[in-house]
């Protein structure tokens, strides 16, 4: 299935790019969703995206269909084909 | 009629000088003349007045809010001066809040401008915030942004967070009983870098809005981002506004207490 992953700030800037159009399988999950992107990005992508165990940053906020997805929550959520998954990494410019 | 204002009287809280400094703002959706005496009667707290603090800071004094205090530590840079419009060339070297309250009270005579040689910490975030019944974020540090809102929350002062990346710009408001800034962002991101990609215009456009939902808030209008984390691209134009949930658990504003100050009280120092 195809699931639409949409960069931005520093996430945006580590990516190289807006948006990805991803190829995962049915049943993924967004923990692997997120995984698979730091797996196929540039090596800058992984610590904004992944903690140092493979878990989503605590930071990085998450919004899927245009709903953010709680951190208790978000690991296995399973996504759905054609969703709109958002990265939002927090930005403190001033 | 050379304004737009409605006709109005002088009293003991607008002259007629700041009645006629206001004159063209007066007949603004959601401030109006009683709007106009509650920014006099306002204090507004802003964490560090650079590109998005400094902007908002000048456009809050503009609007006649009657007590600005800012914090910010550190002096006038050369590589400031493409985004923070409060400070310029022949001040490098001067602490930045002493130019920028010279050109505060220059702009506006009627504000009261109260200067902080400091960055707000938790250790000075509550007394920097008594009597203020809103405050700005605009630090570039996670760790000042998280004080103040723990002090904000605390308190029950409204908070406008605003920040920019790049071409990003995000404006997040606090409010008594609403998700907080730690649940948005419960801890300092390791990956956050103190030095950004800013163009002075991007970091304007944030110190605007805080400003346009600060004002809002004092004239008594609810806030345009409460609970929600707007982003506005501004290479395309596209605004995304996000609902943050409060978060299970916040150390913040989990164990808050009912009852908080709304716009306009001012609480004990």
């Amino acid at each position: 299935m195809t699931v639409r992953v949409e960069y931005t700030g520093q996430v945006r800037a580590a990516a190289g790019r807006h948006a990805d159009e991803v190829e995962v399988d049915a049943g993924t999950s967004l923990g692997g969703l997120v995984a698979t992107l730091a797996a196929l990005g540039p090596p800058a992508l992984r610590p904004h995206l992944l903690t140092a165990d493979g878990r989503i940053q605590p930071t990085l906020v998450v919004v899927v269909d245009g709903r953010a997805v709680p951190g208790d929550a978000r690991e296995a959520l399973v996504i759905g084909d054609h969703a709109t998954v958002l990265l939002l990494p927090p930005v403190a410019g001033g | 009629m050379r304004h737009l204002r409605p006709p109005v009287d002088a009293d003991d809280l607008l002259s007629p000088a700041e009645l006629d400094r206001y004159a063209w703002q007066l007949g603004v959706t959601d401030l109006g003349v009683a709007g106009q005496r509650r920014l006099k009667q306002a204090s507004v707290l802003v964490s560090r007045i650079g590109g998005v603090g400094g902007t908002a800071a000048l456009y809050l004094a503009a609007a006649g809010v009657g007590r600005l205090v800012l914090a910010h530590a550190g002096s006038v840079r050369r590589d400031d001066l493409n985004r923070q419009v409060l400070m310029s060339t022949p001040e490098l070297g001067r602490p930045r809040i002493e130019v920028a309250a010279e050109r505060l009270a220059a702009l506006n005579p009627h504000v009261v401008v109260e200067t902080v040689g400091e960055n707000v910490s938790e250790a000075n975030a509550s007394r920097l915030l008594a009597g203020c019944a809103a405050a700005v974020g605009a630090a570039p540090l996670f760790t000042e942004r998280l004080a103040l809102n723990a002090a904000a929350v605390s308190a029950g002062v409204m908070l406008v967070d605003a920040a920019m990346y790049d071409m990003e710009v995000r404006i997040f408001t606090v409010v008594p009983g609403g998700p907080c800034l730690a649940c948005l962002c419960p801890e300092a991101p390791p990956q956050w870098k103190r030095e950004f990609p800013v163009l002075g215009a991007v970091s304007g456009v944030a110190g605007t809005l805080a400003a346009v939902e600060v004002v809002r808030i004092l004239a008594g209008a609810a806030p345009a981002a409460a609970g929600r984390l707007v982003v506005l691209d501004v290479t395309t134009l596209a605004c995304r506004q996000v609902e943050i949930a409060a978060r299970s658990g916040c150390r913040v504003c989990g164990t808050r207490v009912e009852g908080m100050a709304s716009a306009g009280d001012t609480p004990s120092p």
